[in-house]
């Protein structure tokens, strides 16, 4: 990298109020670690150390120093090198307090001790204070023991915490349940895996340095301080949960974000907050995990390394609490963003990203792109031939944005509000799928009965909160309250916890029910708080239409409650996260409340990161419905924005779908340019996507002219307008492209990915094969019409990518028209061709 | 993956598409087939191959839907009370000792042939859930779909020829717990599905054989229009992943449909008429037949659908209906693959969701069991004529060597050379291991 490219890397950094001072510091950064690898080569003026000062309170305390340069203030601290590995510690008093390699002091003794850290000529020290080591000699089973056996990764989901546990040793997933570890490392197995007279002795401390042959491998080295800490416990007698541990109430990771290139250092501190109000360093035992290693890595000891372009996490896990640290590895030093000057606030923040992660977004989208784009994300169907003549026809400046009025029904013009029933049907198909609207399991009527609800929420746009309120409030006879259905799709207080959290919070609870939820703090005690607010909701055959007719009415009893599967206390109803709640009438009611009130940041935030994926093709969090602190947005600037938008308009969908469609990043080309096509995250260019399986088989209908007829509904009846998901069982066309059958309420059962088999069934299928050769469709029709060939392909490209020919493609259509053996068969190759081609096959 | 040309027809194409599945081959467990293009999983870690088997080694797996009664087939306690026992008559076998039911006269004779598991413990009693756990090795779990063996195989070892590694024939597999489904490793790596009947006079496959009785040259002649097309909407050499992904499944799709292997593998009338009488003329038998011609073509895993098992009621007549057609074609099967040489390197198992009741209900059926079963297991160097377990005197649980689903699926996953701990990490980043339980050892 040259000196000129890197004074470009630092005039992108203006956006973070960087002063000049700090432009020495950057640059060296930048060729530090683009030229000569990692910063353990910079020389820095002087050094700083992180915590200013150290207390260790307690024989087994230790802490994570941490070591950065200085630099004057105003430098944007997530942009600063780490120094922490290339520094050089020493401790004055070993007697009090030592130090590692990697700045880890650790207590061993009462007093005051000095460390001296230094790197190249600079140097400062930091002071530590030792207290305690006398009085704590003990290793608490909670406190000291859990966390090394979790660090060490003996407890996790493929090991020992493994259904059977491994060679018949059996603990709970990351510690969640104390009581059983203990039992099975001390009790168990009349106690063979420890031996208090000779702690090496242990079978526990065999396995684990693999002195003794181990199918998990050496986890822990012998002579370590863990190894030590688990020693001496076992030599103290081994003593069992004292049932007074204080809980972590919180994690902090320092630094919480890291902007830096490829090839990067970081060391991370974690300290953990517990109920009593202490902090105590825990990086020593916190177990790290990167989120994608793709862009960072890192080390048992929390030493995180970047690795590629892109943004990453590390996780950080301990004592049953969860956080990340974000890395960020710009893809390039800068990014031109010198045509991105839309006031769109969207557009704000989506630019603000672009410049920190050094994207420079593809151009805008052409007329024809956009049509087509906005018709199937909005209404999930193609405009029709003259549709699109009518919109390429039209001079207005702002036609985009009328044209998404139009669409939305947000004209305030009943009569350009035309596709409003359209838009009810495509995302009430997509709410039923997420609902899971079946008759397999509702009956004809019961299933009717939903649609029709679902229908009319989507055609008045009912606010967000409205519609959820009625949903898991509702009552009565299933035939009658489309709503009530949704109490017989999951019909026990825990499957409706889990879809209710699911659906509405974006939340997956399904961990919590057998352990603690390994990425997040959700615990067992709040899956069956969150369960009990289900646990009156029953239902019973109707008098009229009961046993036979299949009705029956949704009630409310006035007892009924949850336990909890371990300690088998009754669980009162409580939100996630929150105080319990109860409503003497309804506690359904009560938990509605909860859910849409507007500081209910889960509510908002699920719906918005939705529908960004619908239209943009991609959430923010991903999966979609899988929003927890440990998954946190791509740009969470972009996420506040949308969700205060979204509230402001009093959680109108269509207006949130408007404010989204309108920016100029949903407007993009889906043509990567060499600089962002590796991005998938931030919406440098469209992501495209293969139109779904309903929308694909409506769309070929509209092209050739020929209905597909469903089983008793009228002839006409499109693919979007399907209120069951018995056709995802029998039409084989819409098998074999994935319509969801409506078994999980996972975004994921509609899955994205192209097969084989699909291919197959368009390229050589009958289905498609039969319609474009229908003797009274599209081409048939044409030709009997007498239309000239050049006006047919114009007709044909209108109805299949909604748009006219170029000229270039109206040339080689007619010459492969007049190379065929007639003109009806070569228009019919024409029409099946561009049905298989990529621009129709995708929204892009 | 690396890129391979694109958009075409011509010569080029169709080199780069040879030489994709010649990486794809020598590859081996590069964990990338031409299908999986799709990029919903993280990257494949492999861990160590445990076992010495390889990836050679293809499977014919048989599932007869709804629960096929042991005590009627293979595990008769002709002392049992009349209650238990039931109206059929037990039979010796090949094996001296080993009694089968009348409905199995030719699976008795040639016991030789195979290996039978009589004390195959389901855990289970519920159909879709079966279908899940017996061809996954996994129960239903609420936040993962654990894949099917032939998914994983597709996953693993990916294409041999140019037809698609798992095939499924007949639709009798429950999907409602996403039974022989791919789950975590994406719809890519699903069963290719054949439902048409291959005893049916005109037999052709839907997608595969060209519609409308089309002519290869019409075929061509689209193809080539196709191109066209394509090449003027290409607006330059980058384009989205995914249309990336559509060309891989166009090419491979193309040479399915051309390759004169594909017309060779399905065309089931080229099969001597006494061989194909030898299977017996039945949708079960026919099917049975095709599976060996696909394996014979490369198609690595195959699974063999048969419905009709769920006797609740009038459960003698029942089997007596469906047992003959299972009873002639399964030694045909043992007996053309070994004649064929392709025993050695073909594993055959039948599988059922589960056991019925040893008592018989009121409507004179059974219902289902969920702690006793049988599992038929050949080829592929299972020994031959071996009879594992026993069930108690009224067939209701296993007595000795009790055996569970994970240790039957293991088994299967040993023989098709796919790694014991082999783990995947799906979309959210969690590492997946696929299968846990150690493999029959009788059967290693």
């Amino acid at each position: 990298m040259d000196l000129s490219s890197g004074n470009r890397s630092v005039s992108s950094l203006g956006a973070f109020g960087t002063i000049a001072g700090l432009l020495a510091v950057a640059i060296v950064g930048w060729l530090s670690m683009a030229a000569w690898g990692p910063a353990a080569e910079v020389v820095p003026a002087g050094i700083a150390v992180h915590p200013l000062q150290v207390m260790l309170d307690g024989r087994f305390e230790r802490c994570q120093l941490l070591v950065r340069p200085t630099v004057p203030l105003g430098t944007a601290a997530e942009r600063l090198d780490d120094l922490t590995g290339a520094a050089r510690f020493a401790s004055t008093s070993p007697e009090v307090a030592t130090v590692s390699d990697t700045g880890v002091v650790s207590a061993v003794g009462d007093g005051v001790a000095r460390i001296d850290v230094s790197v190249g000529a600079a140097t400062t020290t930091v002071e530590v204070v030792v207290s305690g080591v006398v009085e704590s000699a003990r290793a608490d089973f909670e406190r000291d023991i859990l966390p090394v056996i979790t660090r060490a990764g003996c407890n996790a989901g493929a090991c020992h915490a493994s259904q059977y546990g491994k060679g018949g040793f059996v603990l709970s997933v990351m510690a969640f349940d104390p009581q059983l570890d203990f039992s099975a490392i001390a009790v168990a197995s009349r106690g063979r895996r420890i031996c208090p007279t000779n702690p090496d002795g242990s079978l526990l401390l065999g396995k684990a340095s693999n002195r003794i042959p181990h199918g998990g491998g050496p986890r822990l080295a012998a002579g370590s301080a863990d190894y030590a800490l688990l020693a001496s416990w076992i030599a103290a007698g081994a003593p069992g949960p004292s049932g007074s541990a204080v809980a972590v109430t919180g994690l902090e990771v320092e630094p919480a974000k890291r902007v830096a290139a490829a090839g990067a250092p970081q060391q991370i501190r974690v300290v953990a907050t517990y109920a009593d109000g202490r902090r105590r360093d825990v990086t020593s035992w916190t177990r790290f995990d990167a989120m994608d290693e793709g862009v960072v890595k890192v080390s048992p000891s929390g030493m995180a390394t970047t690795v590629a372009k892109g943004q990453g996490a590390v996780m950080a896990r301990f004592g049953g609490e969860a956080t990340i640290a974000t890395f960020v590895v710009p893809f390039a030093p800068d990014a031109d963003l010198s045509g991105w000057t839309s006031p769109h606030p969207l557009d704000g923040v989506a630019g603000e990203k672009f410049a920190e992660i050094g994207l420079t977004p593809s151009g805008l989208c052409d007329d024809a792109t956009f049509l087509r784009r906005a018709f199937l994300d909005a209404i999930g169907g193609l405009p029709t031939a003259d549709e699109a003549r009518a919109f390429h026809a039209s001079t207005a400046p702002d036609k985009r944005a009328r044209l998404v009025d139009e669409l939305l029904g947000l004209t305030g013009d009943p009569a350009r509000d035309r596709h409003v029933d359209r838009y009810a049907a495509w995302w009430s198909l997509k709410w039923a799928d997420l609902i899971r609207n079946n008759s397999a399991v509702l009956g004809e009527s019961g299933m009717w009965a939903l649609h029709n609800w679902l229908r009319e929420s989507f055609r008045t746009n009912k606010p967000f909160d409205r519609f959820v309120t009625e949903l898991i409030t509702a009552k009565g006879s299933i035939f009658a309250s489309g709503p009530a259905n949704y109490f017989r799709i999951a019909n026990n207080p825990s499957d409706l916890a889990e879809s209710t959290a699911q659906l509405f919070l974006g939340t997956r609870l399904q961990c919590a029910k057998c352990h603690h939820h390994p990425y997040e703090r959700l615990s067992q005690a709040d899956y069956y708080g969150f369960a009990a607010f289900f646990a009156r909701v029953a239902s019973k055959n109707s008098a009229e239409f009961g046993i036979f007719g299949g009705e029956t009415i949704v009630v409310v009893n006035p007892a009924g409650e949850v336990s909890h599967p371990r300690s088998g206390a009754v669980m009162k109803p409580t939100p996630l996260d929150g105080e319990p709640i109860e409503n003497g009438e309804d506690r359904r009611i009560a938990l509605a409340g909860w859910l849409t009130t507007p500081d209910n940041a889960w509510f908002a935030r699920n719906v918005v990161n939705r529908y960004v994926a619908y239209l943009l093709g991609r959430g923010l969090v991903e999966p979609i419905d899988d929003i927890r602190s440990t998954n946190p947005p791509s740009n969470p600037a972009m996420m506040d924005l949308l969700v205060a938008e979204f509230r402001g308009s009093g959680l109108d969908v269509r207006r949130l779908m408007r404010f989204i469609m309108t920016s100029r990043l949903y407007q993009l080309d889906s043509q990567p340019t060499a600089g962002n096509a590796a991005d998938e995250r931030f919406y440098s260019h469209y992501r495209v996507k293969r139109l779904g399986a309903e929308s694909l088989l409506d769309g070929i209908d509209e092209a050739t002219g020929v209905r597909t007829k469903y089983p008793s509904l009228p002839l006409g009846t499109r693919a979007i307008e399907l209120p069951d998901a018995a056709a995802a069982n029998t039409n084989p066309f819409l098998v074999t492209f994935g319509k969801p059958k409506r078994a999980s309420v996972c975004e994921c059962e509609r899955t994205p990915d192209e097969n084989l088999a699909q291919a197959l069934h368009t390229l050589n299928g009958d289905i498609v094969a039969t319609k474009v050769a229908d003797g009274s469709g599209r081409v048939a029709k044409l030709v009997a019409a007498g239309t000239p060939v050049a006006a047919c392909v114009e007709e044909l490209y209108l109805a299949t990518l909604s748009r006219p020919p170029t000229a270039l493609e109206a040339a080689d259509a007619a010459e492969i028209v007049a190379a065929s053996p007639s003109p009806t068969e070569g228009l019919q190759d024409l029409l099946w061709a561009l049905i298989n081609s990529k621009h129709f096959l995708f929204v892009r | 993956m690396e890129r391979v040309a694109s958009g075409g027809s011509t010569a080029g194409g169709s080199i780069a598409r040879r030489a994709f599945l010649a990486r794809g081959l020598a590859g081996g467990l590069s964990g990338l087939s031409g299908l999986s293009v799709a990029g919903a999983l993280g990257p494949t870690r492999l861990l160590a191959n445990t076992g010495h088997a390889t990836s050679d080694v293809s499977c014919i797996f048989i599932w007869t839907q709804g629960g096929t009664s042991h005590h009627d087939t293979f595990d008769p306690k002709p002392q049992a009370s009349d209650g238990i026992r039931g109206p059929l008559a037990a039979i010796s076998t090949a094996v001296p000792g080993v009694f089968f039911t009348e409905l199995c006269g030719r699976m008795a004779r040639e016991l030789g042939r195979y290996s039978l598991l009589r004390s195959w413990n389901p855990q289970n009693a519920g159909h879709g859930v079966a279908d899940h756990w017996c061809m996954s090795g996994r129960n239903v779990n609420p936040t993962l779909v654990y894949p099917c063996v032939g998914s994983v195989v597709s996953h693993q070892h990916g294409f041999k020829s140019a037809l698609p590694p798992f095939i499924q024939l007949g639709a009798h597999v429950d999907r409602t717990s996403n039974g022989g489904m791919p789950g975590v490793l994406g719809l890519a790596h699903g069963p290719f599905e054949i439902h048409a009947d291959a005893n049916a006079e005109k037999f052709s496959v839907r997608d595969i054989t060209p519609p409308l009785e089309m002519e290869m040259a019409r075929i061509d002649r689209r193809r080539a229009v196709l191109a066209r097309i394509d090449r003027l909407q290409r607006l330059a050499d980058r384009q989205p992943t995914a249309f990336d992904a559509l060309d891989e499944h166009y090419k491979t799709a193309f040479t399915m449909i051309t390759a004169p292997e594909t017309k060779r593998a399905f065309d089931i009338g080229t099969e001597p008429a006494a061989l194909r009488d030898d299977y017996g003329r039945t949708s079960f038998g026919q099917r049975l037949l095709l599976a060996r011609r696909l394996v014979q073509s490369g198609v690595r895993f195959v699974t063999v659908s048969d419905p009709g098992w769920d006797h609740h009621t009038d459960c003698f007549n029942g089997l007596k209906s469906r047992m003959p057609a299972i009873d002639q074609a399964i030694p045909a099967l043992l007996i053309d693959l070994e004649q064929q040489g392709l025993l050695d390197k073909t594993l055959v198992v039948w599988m059922t969701d589960f056991g019925r009741t040893p008592k018989i209900n009121p409507a004179i059926g059974r219902d289902h069991w969920a702690s006793a079963g049988f599992v038929v297991m050949a080829g592929a160097g299972v020994p031959a004529g071996l009879v594992l377990g026993e069930t108690d005197a009224d067939g209701g649980v296993p007595k000795t060597h009790e055996t569970f689903t994970e240790n039957v699926v293991a088994t299967i996953y040993h023989k098709l050379g796919l790694p014991l701990d082999l783990t995947v990490t799906a979309a959210d980043g969690r590492p997946i291991r696929l299968i846990e339980g150690e493999p029959v050892r009788e059967w290693i």
